[in-house]
């Protein structure tokens, strides 16, 4: 388990700090018709990306069981639950995000998986590991630094509608708990 | 920290809705990924891909991949999988001449022994070594396949660098074959 600690660190870290990036946006969007146009773009945008890597894993997911198999960080059978139930949660999640059913869930479960993704792709990279990244099925570039990065980016995208969503509530833009959907006093300007 | 809380009840919620999808979309898979597939079938030594049974039976039949055994010679002329060349890993450098003879290029299928992918996954990286492009290993080998009541042969037939074996084609060996084959397909 040792082995494992510092990139736990490492991206549990940098997790806070693109929380941080995503809160100071939505913080200053809160109340403005752009964090609206904005928190719907990034959900669409990674739902969208989500769909496609589901799309290139679900036909197969011998290679997807094989291609997390490759990281060496998981033994054969959680590599291959995780190749048969991976792309089933991305749809899911990605439904979720679209359709607002659970959405804050779906946003959760992305960026739970994007960081877990950074964690394997930084401990290939730093053990010299020279795999496909598997992100998308059969035509995957290689595990790279422009990997995590991309990463980091998506990340953003499922922060900042969550952070978004807390913003509102702790500065009374979206008052939950008094009235229902249709009788909700409008919220003090 | 409440909020927090009530995320991760609906994230656990989609996890747990996706654990059922995924499950239930594996068990009707027209071929189940199996839970307990020996890691040396999820990541072989050469690179190759893993195929199964279902699977190898369709590439037989499309009969565009030449099966190639890797056993040794006397286990193929005891039983082999119908219309595949035999060379055994340790005769490679003498034997591979005359397999490129029959196959120019095609892709190929190695099996081996049911349960011990070595032999197999040996042929199969002195085979990309080489240069052929596409390999695949079948799972669980020649016994699998004959499980299956897939077409199994015995006999001479395939053996290469064999005396007077004249090794008598894969079904799909000869260009013409191959070329007829692919107009059918366009």
């Amino acid at each position: 388990m040792t082995p494992y600690l510092p990139f736990a660190a490492l991206t549990l870290l940098a997790l806070l700090l693109a929380y941080g990036v995503a809160a100071w946006a939505a913080r200053h969007t809160a109340g403005a018709a752009l964090g609206l146009w904005l928190a719907w773009a990034c959900r669409v945008a990674l739902a969208a990306v989500f769909l496609l890597a589901a799309y290139g894993k679900i036909l197969d997911p011998y290679a997807l069981a094989s291609s997390i198999y490759a990281y060496r960080v998981v033994p054969a059978g959680v590599a291959i639950v995780t190749g048969v139930v991976m792309p089933a949660l991305e749809i899911v999640a990605a439904l979720a995000l679209l359709s607002g059913l659970l959405w804050r869930g779906g946003a959760v479960v992305f960026a739970a998986m994007l960081a877990v993704f950074i964690a394997g792709l930084f401990q290939a990279i730093v053990r010299g590991i020279d795999i496909d990244c598997g992100c998308f099925g059969k035509e995957s570039p290689p595990v790279s630094f422009w990997l995590i990065a991309r990463n980091y980016g998506l990340i953003l995208l499922a922060l900042f509608p969550l952070a978004r969503d807390v913003w509102r509530e702790r500065l009374g833009f979206a008052p939950r708990r008094r009235g229902t959907r249709f009788s909700r006093p409008r919220a003090a300007r | 920290m409440r909020w927090l809380g009530h995320r991760l009840v609906e994230a656990s919620a989609l996890v747990l809705l996706a654990l059922v999808l995924g499950l239930t979309l594996n068990a009707v898979r027209r071929e189940p990924l199996p839970y307990d597939l020996p890691a040396s079938l999820l990541l072989t030594q050469s690179g190759a891909r893993v195929v199964f049974t279902g699977e190898a039976r369709r590439l037989f039949d499309d009969a565009h991949f030449v099966f190639v055994d890797a056993r040794e010679e006397h286990e193929f002329l005891e039983a082999h999988i119908e219309g595949s060349l035999s060379l055994p890993p340790a005769r490679f450098d003498e034997l591979y001449p005359e397999l490129r003879l029959w196959t120019a290029g095609q892709p190929l299928l190695v099996y081996g022994e049911s349960g011990n992918i070595l032999a197999a996954d040996d042929l199969a990286r002195q085979l990309l070594a080489a240069g052929e492009e596409l390999v695949v290993i079948l799972a669980g080998g020649l016994d699998a396949w004959r499980s299956h009541g897939h077409p199994v042969d015995g006999g001479p037939e395939g053996l290469l660098g064999a005396e007077g074996s004249a090794a008598p084609a894969p079904r799909s060996a000869e260009p013409a074959d191959r070329a007829g084959g692919e107009e059918e397909e366009q």
